[in-house]
């Protein structure tokens, strides 16, 4: 019986589509018209009705979740394309976790694969509003201050070892994606964007999710470090990337460490 | 407020409680207003390890704290989650609830999460399933579970139980409490045609720790547990009726769509005091 009824509350075009269903008529063969032998009716519903109230809940509460979770795509597509592709998603991707906050995990990924002319943009900014959740709930961590940081010896430095805490993601993208997030949340009204690299930190700090714009060698460094390699080590990887401006990475290299420090983004050591 | 009230395990009547809810976090950490008992939606504090942990640990500081989960599926046929029941242990024992509970349903089969309180059919064989499966998590958690009557929109045509039947037998051959949603009570009755005072007078009130109260929406030909609005009045009616019969009783106003601010929540829920029968008043078990 759960299993059929799942079927048809879930069916995408609601339960008399969900009852014709070939997965459906193996749990139950009937077809809508003989649905009462399942449910009974009210005084007021038929069967029919009734079993439908859970279908309309079903969708209506993820598409909720799906629009409160990525808010700037929905602005870049519109209500109306926004729903179309969130109740494709819903069909494709169920929920299989207790928490909300897990049902979207899968939906940068689903925009990517979708034909439409945006969608390598479009996937970029689930990406980014998708990091965004993943960094509000994760893990809260002990972080290396700027304090702690300056009180290092130099000498140390090229041995250090740092980790980022787990409420942090470093994201690299072909579309200014930040940028449009900005306009978005600030009421312009932004375009589709033309591609250009773009590079992010989400990170969180006293329990508010922030996104700062990365240069490119900021982001290859922090890349370098996440693989676990000593600064140094990190640093002598980098030394070969034509694509990075050498000379500022070691310019502004102390610069960033006391900002990225100052903002919470790195474990404490020791 | 915190006595003893009188169900078999003795659990204390904790007064009158609000479900917490995100929205109010900055008032309660504000202000921490005079509020007998909180509520949790257990779910939302399972997954993350972020801010509203970190608020939930403050409030338990300082409030008693009730677990209310939506995702346990006792009534689902997959095997159950015991990485889920883990999870709830330790937020049961990091929070120091004083009990947790979930509902009368289902929630998904085969791995998938409606994450909607479904109906099951109140037939002997339901029945059987529901109680090895409540008795194991009992177990589990070393606690009775809290069971809460649903809201259902649809009765199976294999059903040979009323809803009141199953509920009582359930508790009694499991040995779990209840919570008793008196305007789940309403909601059903209008949507199934059944005399909510007769639903009543089949409650094992002994077993009965706790109350919910909420609004709803009523479309007509039928009503929706929508948790809107007030509390209509012919649920608080209805609540008075409950509490003639089993006596003072936990009571706790949910309210989740439209959410409006703290205080007029919290004065919602105070309007059961206006119900509740005086202490020590002779009552049904």
């Amino acid at each position: 019986m759960q299993r059929w009824m799942q079927i048809v509350i879930t069916h995408p075009r609601g339960v008399a589509a969900g009852v014709g269903t070939e997965e459906a008529k193996a749990e139950y063969d009937i077809v809508p018209d003989e649905l009462e032998r399942l449910i009974a009716p009210s005084g007021s519903l038929s069967g029919l009705e009734r079993i439908s109230i859970y279908s309309e809940m079903y969708t209506l509460r993820l598409l909720d979740v799906l629009r409160e979770d990525f808010s700037v795509l929905l602005n870049a597509l519109g209500e109306r394309r926004f729903e179309a592709l969130a109740r494709d998603y819903i069909a494709a991707h169920p929920s299989r976790h207790p928490n909300l906050n897990q049902f979207g995990r899968h939906l940068a990924g689903f925009v990517a694969s979708r034909d439409d002319r945006h969608a390598a943009f479009l996937s970029e900014l689930a990406t980014l509003e998708r990091a965004a959740s993943e960094v509000f709930d994760a893990e809260r961590a002990a972080a290396l201050s700027r304090v702690e940081l300056e009180g290092l010896a130099p000498e140390s430095w090229p041995r250090l070892r740092l980790e980022r805490v787990p409420a942090t993601r470093v994201l690299s993208f072909r579309y200014p994606v930040n940028r449009y997030y900005v306009d978005v949340k600030e009421g312009r009204g932004p375009r589709i964007p033309k591609p250009a690299p773009s590079f992010a930190l989400v990170y969180r700090k006293d329990w508010i999710v922030w996104r700062a714009n990365l240069s490119r060698e900021q982001h290859a460094l922090l890349e370098a470090l996440a693989t676990g390699a000593e600064l140094g080590a990190a640093l002598e990887s980098l030394s070969a990337r034509e694509d990075l401006d050498l000379a500022r990475l070691q310019r502004e290299l102390a610069g960033w460490f006391r900002e990225w420090s100052a903002e919470g983004v790195f474990r404490s050591i020791g | 407020m915190s006595t003893v009230a009188s169900n078999r395990w003795n659990l204390p009547d904790l007064g009158i409680g609000v479900a917490l809810r995100a929205q109010h976090y900055p008032h309660i950490l504000a202000r921490w207003p005079q509020v007998d008992w909180f509520e949790i939606l257990s779910e939302n504090y399972m997954a993350t390890g972020g801010r509203p942990l970190w608020i939930l640990d403050q409030i338990a500081e300082r409030y008693r704290i009730v677990m209310h989960g939506v995702s346990l599926g006792i009534g689902g046929t997959d095997p159950l989650d015991w990485e889920f029941l883990r999870e709830l242990k330790a937020l049961a024992a990091r929070t120091k609830a004083v009990w947790l509970g979930d509902h009368v349903c289902w929630t998904g089969v085969a791995g998938r999460n409606s994450h909607d309180l479904l109906p099951v059919p109140y037939d002997e064989r339901t029945l059987r399933h529901l109680v090895e499966r409540v008795r194991i998590v009992q177990d589990f958690l070393e606690r009775p579970l809290v069971l809460e009557n649903p809201s259902t929109y649809l009765a199976f045509s294999r059903s040979t139980l009323t809803e009141q039947e199953f509920i009582r037998r359930l508790a009694d051959d499991s040995d779990c409490a209840l919570l008793l949603d008196i305007n789940n009570v309403y909601v059903s009755s209008r949507n199934h045609g059944f005399d909510p005072r007769e639903y009543l007078d089949q409650m094992p009130w002994s077993r009965v720790v706790q109350v919910h109260m909420a609004g709803h929406t009523d479309h007509g030909t039928h009503c929706i547990d929508t948790h809107m609005g007030h509390v209509r009045q012919e649920v608080w009616d209805l609540y008075a009726e409950a509490m003639r019969r089993g006596g003072r009783k936990p009571t706790l106003l949910e309210w989740d769509q439209q959410i409006p601010d703290f205080e007029t929540v919290h004065e919602e829920a105070l309007k059961a005091l206006a119900y509740l029968p005086s202490e020590g008043a002779k009552v049904a078990s």
